[in-house]
């Protein structure tokens, strides 16, 4: 309740009063004294003696019409005294003998509003009510009906009342009034959409509430009681409908511009209209006044701190708790970049971590937390930052940062409230990393320091797989039978029971591997884990010859198994062993079953793959055929489907391999059978036809066929319409054709829209390629890097690793380089061109260090073991008759010249040249 | 408070009345009812007695006129923001005519028309056109706010050319510097499309995402900052708020072209 406006009304009211009854004159000299007195203390703010002397002149003169003033007077001046009760009495007894008085009305409403103040609700919401209909008091009742209503606790009927104030547009400041408090009773009646509508007009209205800072309180409020309630969308439109301080002080300040520029322009009319002067002299006092109370308001806030970083929290709690965790990622970093100072950053910052955590963005998230630990040591969240940036470290498969981590918090926070947690994660950090012996020593330090700890039992079985890993079978199995009979029901029995058969199955104990696994199946037949342990029982069963045996639980154990891993390797291994036996009937079983069984696995164009195999294998071509086109169709048009292309080989090849006697075309078949078969609307599936016409000239051996389609896939498509096959054969071919920057349209495409392909790696080794190509080193070394090392490179695995070895063979890493060098030379599968060539640059990187020993051992293995790659054995004998004559052997480098000149198959080589020419220079003759 | 909303109507009645006034940069404010370009000054209309006449202001003398807002600009601002950019382009003609003569005066409508004509030819793709008129107002322009806004225009050229450590300073200047809203979304997106172009979706998200969160009254940029953090939120592999985005997108703005490009890659 408002005191200002119903005093300054009624004493304004009592100013006309005393106005008027001034210029007549008194009937007596001691009544004239009273009214006099009564009225000075009434207007130098003595009500209560101009109360009392007012009082005392009606109860000295006879009741006439000429008191009536002094009545109402009366009554107001109780009221301005604050005596609510005298006034009251005095309104009444105004109205009891004026009626119909001329101060009638303003004697109800103070009579209305006494009440109010003395907590009389129900006749305050009576008097109210009656003036309602009072177009001067209209909105005021209203408001203050309502006021009464809702401090009578009468939520309804205060609602009602507001309601009738704001049903216009809210264009007077008691309307406005009304609409801030009618917004928060809808908001306490749970009717959140109808405060919100209330608040977004305020908003607009915005240029006309007078004070802005109240409207603000009023949102804010509004917003913090929204979120208590859980209504965090609404609680956000509210915390967005707020005024910043900035735009609050911008707002009065446009106000008293405006003000000051009206002043002017009436000044200006003036000027040029003297005969206005009275009238816009009096109107330019009245705007003084409001910009002289505007420029206080202004003045009083800017001293105030900027509400904007509690605001921003708050908003972005309630985007937190809507799901949208990277917009309340924003607001906090908002607060971080744009207010450095504010007592909020600590929150934001911590707010922004757990945001960025929520989100997976562990790297972004780690940043954060050290900038935190950096900037808030000892804040109140220190201690779970340290702990946090650890386990998000181990979270986001890094555990070696992981280790770093826990190892900082743990000497910086001894006394830390994760100090437990830690310790178990830093051990389980450096399992993950293979250090499995400082992680058993960590666990049984976990141990000792908490032997009551909550880990307790998972860091016994931990050391035990520690074991296990490390390849201490006997040790882990003993360890795992102890763990075993100290945790008889504990949550790893099962695994513990899986690993000990894996133990043994280490050591070739078949059998025991075989009982142990039914006993398990027997014991725990619904358990998740059930697949992995047929797999070990048919690998066990396998392992003894008993193949046979091992294919049915093989089955089993795909049609029970939880992840996809264990589905794969179950019914491959099921499938290797039924192709042993060139049971190729059951094979194509094997996989139709597994169709049916799994029907929205990934893997389902593999299997028919593998059903066109088999069907071929009986003999069954055209069924195989079928098939394999039948299936081509289903996912010719969606790039994702990566088997496609190998089902486009297969069907090349079967259309290839043709009964005795058939004459047929292998070309007009296969596409006859791909244009039955096959969609050819979409982009995508025109290029795997091309693709596979492709693939049947490559299997035909026409190169220059194969070259054609392989040109127009290249030439003709979009990168965005190709699978990835397709984008990495692409690129290889304009790269091949020495367009890299088409190439790289391809090859970034196939990085972008398919990272996680198992084609990927043809992207990275392309682009790593043309850098190394352009001379830019280090980003070759980033591209063949992540193509080791992050993705599971298959197809280009070998061209990756070589890269990565050139690359650092050219920056001059050699002790790197070498390393990989050799593991290039030492991978069985890649025997061939590139063990030459890594073994050669292994003589170059030994050559570079001046090391001519050790070179030339590297130069004679290549042209002794690898004779077949004729550049390489070229370029090794002149390298090594070098280093003979850098060791001094003149005449054992002559020989190897002469040694190389015999060899017809390098006559044409620019190396033989220089041989013959080097002989030359010594004298000696080829 | 009776009295403040008197004053108010004053002010209204003297500006429907007066059209504009013109500060001089003695103090004087000339009111002028009509006004038009002349060489180095600016003629007003006046009315002595039954006779018409015109006083010549000189160019150099004046501090700003304050023009009445164009209320079609208004009116192509929303249409923009409904994605009707054509029909915007049209709106903005007149403006564009009637207040060219004026450009390089403090309080011309003539530079924030010409951007919203830019960022209109922009989204048309028309951004040769687009950048041209960029050049214009950052030559004519007093307001900074303006200029920052122009700078940004132009500053989109860099994106095309693959020139991003020039523009990535140019976005940030901005994002400092301002404090003009739409301003900031400008940046804010434009710098969310820096970081897309970087492959780097995860700030680029970040980035676009600030102008729903603090600027979603610029309706004319929001689309593209939705689109673009739908985008990154699919590259980020987060599906699901991609679909959420660009469902957000088409209900708010069903007929921009984003809403089009949001149906077709984010909702497939």
């Amino acid at each position: 309740m408002r005191r200002g406006a119903p005093t300054f009304l009624l004493a304004a009211v009592m100013l006309a009063g005393w106005s008027a009854r001034a210029q007549q004159p008194s009937p007596g000299s001691d009544l004239a004294e009273l009214y006099s007195r009564g009225m000075a203390e009434f207007q130098s703010g003595a009500y209560s003696q101009a109360a009392s002397d007012l009082e005392a002149l009606t109860h000295k003169a006879e009741l006439s019409a000429q008191l009536e003033p002094v009545f109402y007077t009366i009554g107001t001046a109780h009221f301005n005294a604050a005596d609510y009760k005298k006034a009251v009495l005095a309104f009444e007894n105004y109205l009891k003998n004026f009626a119909q008085g001329p101060h009638a009305s303003e004697a109800s409403f103070g009579l209305a509003q006494s009440n109010l103040l003395q907590k009389n609700y129900a006749a305050a919401t009576a008097g109210f009510a009656q003036l309602e209909r009072d177009s001067r008091f209209r909105e005021q009742a209203l408001l203050f009906e309502a006021t009464a209503a809702k401090e009578a606790n009468q939520i309804d009927s205060s609602i009602a009342s507001l309601e009738k104030l704001t049903s216009g547009d809210l264009t007077t400041p008691t309307a406005l009034r009304g609409a801030i408090m009618l917004a928060q009773l809808y908001a306490q009646k749970g009717k959140p959409e109808r405060s919100l509508g209330l608040l977004r007009k305020l908003r607009q209205r915005a240029a006309a509430v007078e004070n802005l800072a109240e409207l603000n309180s009023t949102i804010v409020d509004l917003g913090d009681s929204l979120y208590r309630g859980r209504q965090f969308a609404e609680a956000l439109e509210c915390y967005r409908a707020a005024f910043s301080r900035e735009e609050i002080v911008k707002r009065l300040g446009a106000r008293a511009s405006a003000m000051q520029r009206a002043i002017d322009g009436n000044l200006a009319i003036a000027r040029s209209d003297p005969s206005q002067v009275t009238q816009i002299v009096a109107e330019n006092n009245r705007i003084k006044a409001d910009l002289a109370r505007t420029q206080t308001t202004l003045t009083e806030f800017e001293k105030l701190p900027s509400i904007t970083p509690a605001i921003y929290v708050r908003m972005a709690r309630c985007f937190d708790e809507t799901d949208r965790k990277w917009e309340a990622a924003v607001v906090y970093q908002q607060i971080i970049d744009r207010l450095p100072k504010v007592t909020e950053r600590e929150p934001a910052l911590f707010g922004l971590i757990l945001e960025f955590a929520d989100v997976n963005e562990a790297a972004k998230a780690q940043q954060r937390c050290e900038q935190y630990l950096r900037e808030f040591k000892a804040g109140p969240n220190a201690e779970t930052v340290g702990y946090l940036l650890g386990a998000m470290a181990l979270e986001a498969n890094n555990p070696k940062a992981a280790e770093t981590y826990f190892g900082k918090a743990l000497t910086n926070q001894p006394k830390s409230s994760f100090r437990e947690q830690m310790r178990y994660l830093l051990a389980n950090a450096k399992l993950a990393q293979g250090k499995y012996d400082e992680a058993g020593a960590d666990y049984k330090k976990y141990l000792n320091d908490f032997p009551k700890g909550q880990f307790r039992e998972d860091a016994q079985y931990r050391i035990a797989l520690g074991e296990l890993f490390a390849g201490k079978y006997e040790s882990a199995m003993n360890t795992l039978r102890d763990y075993l009979t100290k945790n008889g029901h504990a949550a790893y029995v099962t695994d513990a029971k899986y690993r000990l058969a894996v133990c043994k199955y280490a050591a070739s104990l078949y059998d025991d591997v075989i009982r142990d696994c039914r006993e398990w199946e027997a014991d725990y037949p619904k358990n998740q884990q059930l697949g992995e342990v047929l797999a070990l029982h048919a690998d066990a069963l396998a392992g003894a010859g008993r193949d046979e045996e091992a294919t049915p639980v093989y089955i089993h154990s795909f049609q029970t198994a939880a992840t996809e891993d264990v589905i794969n390797y179950s019914l491959f291994a099921a499938s290797k062993l039924l192709q042993k036996k060139g049971d190729w009937e059951r094979v194509s079983a094997l996989f139709a079953d597994f169709i049916e069984k799994k029907p929205d696995s990934p893997s389902i164009p593999t299997a028919l793959y593998w059903i066109g195999k088999a069907k071929a294998h009986e003999g069954k071509l055209d069924e195989a055929k079928q098939i394999t086109a039948d299936t081509i169709k289903k996912y010719i048009n969606d790039p994702h489907r990566e088997a496609v292309e190998l089902l486009l080989s297969q069907l090349a090849q079967l259309c290839l391999k043709r009964p005795a006697g058939d004459t047929g075309d292998a070309r007009v078949e296969l596409e006859n059978l791909l244009a039955s078969s096959a969609d050819a609307s979409t982009a995508t599936a025109r290029s795997r036809i091309l693709y596979a016409k492709a693939e049947l000239a490559r299997l035909r051996r026409q190169p220059a066929e194969e070259e054609r389609s392989l040109a127009e896939i290249a030439r003709t498509f979009k990168p965005e319409e190709l699978s990835p096959v397709l984008l990495g054969c692409a690129g290889d071919y304009l790269r091949a054709q020495n367009l890299p920057d088409q190439a790289a349209k391809f090859y970034q495409c196939l990085l972008d829209e398919f990272p996680k392909s198992d084609n990927v790696d043809f992207a990275y080794a392309g682009l790593g390629e043309m850098a190394l190509t352009r001379n830019e080193l280090p980003r070759a070394l980033k591209l063949f890097s992540d193509g080791t090392d992050k993705i599971a490179a298959n197809t280009r695995l070998r061209d990756l690793t070589l890269g990565k070895a050139k690359t650092l063979l050219a920056m001059q890493r050699y002790v790197e380089a070498k390393k990989v060098f050799e593991q290039v030379a030492s991978v069985r599968e890649w025997r061939g061109e590139a063990t030459a060539f890594a073994v050669y640059s292994l003589g170059e990187i030994e050559a570079r260090r001046f090391h001519w020993a050790e070179a030339n051992a590297y130069y004679q293995r290549v042209y002794v073991s690898y004779q077949k790659f004729l550049p390489w054995v070229a370029k090794a004998y002149l390298h090594s008759a070098e280093c003979l004559e850098k060791l001094g052997k003149p005449q054992e480098a002559a020989n190897t010249y002469r040694e190389m000149l015999r060899n017809d198959r390098l006559a044409s080589f620019s190396e033989t040249a220089e041989a013959r020419r080097k002989l030359e220079s010594m004298g000696q003759r080829g | 408070m009776k009295r403040f909303g008197l004053v108010l109507l004053f002010l209204a009645g003297a500006s429907a009345g007066w059209g504009q006034t013109i500060e001089l940069k003695s103090g004087q404010i000339v009111e002028a009812g009509g006004i038009r370009r002349e060489g180095d000054a600016i003629m007003v209309k006046i009315v002595v007695g039954q006779s018409n006449g015109e006083i010549g202001y000189p160019l150099s003398g004046i501090a700003r006129i304050n023009f009445p807002e164009p209320v079609v600009l208004a009116e192509a601002r929303s249409l923009f923001g409904q994605g009707q950019v054509e029909r915007s382009l049209q709106q903005l003609e007149p403006i564009l005519t009637k207040q060219a003569p004026f450009r390089q005066i403090p309080g011309s409508w003539w530079p924030p028309a010409a951007l919203l004509q830019a960022r209109a030819l922009s989204a048309l793709h028309r951004e040769g056109e687009a950048e041209q008129i960029a050049r214009e107002i950052r030559g004519v322009a007093a307001d900074p706010e303006i200029q920052r806004a122009a700078d940004l225009q132009l500053a989109a050229g860099l994106l095309r050319l693959h020139k991003y450590d020039e523009l990535a300073p140019i976005c940030d200047a901005a994002i400092q510097q301002s404090a003009d809203e739409s301003v900031l979304a400008e940046a804010w997106k434009l710098k969310g499309d820096l970081m897309t172009a970087r492959k780097q979706w995860d700030d680029a998200l970040m980035a676009y995402l600030r102008v729903p969160v603090f600027y979603r009254e610029q309706t004319i940029i929001l689309p593209a900052a939705l689109l673009g953090s739908g985008r990154a939120y699919r590259r980020l592999g987060d599906n699901e708020r991609a679909r959420r985005t660009a469902n957000d997108l088409i209900v708010a703005f069903p007929k921009s072209p984003e809403a089009v490009l949001a149906q077709k890659e984010l909702l497939k």
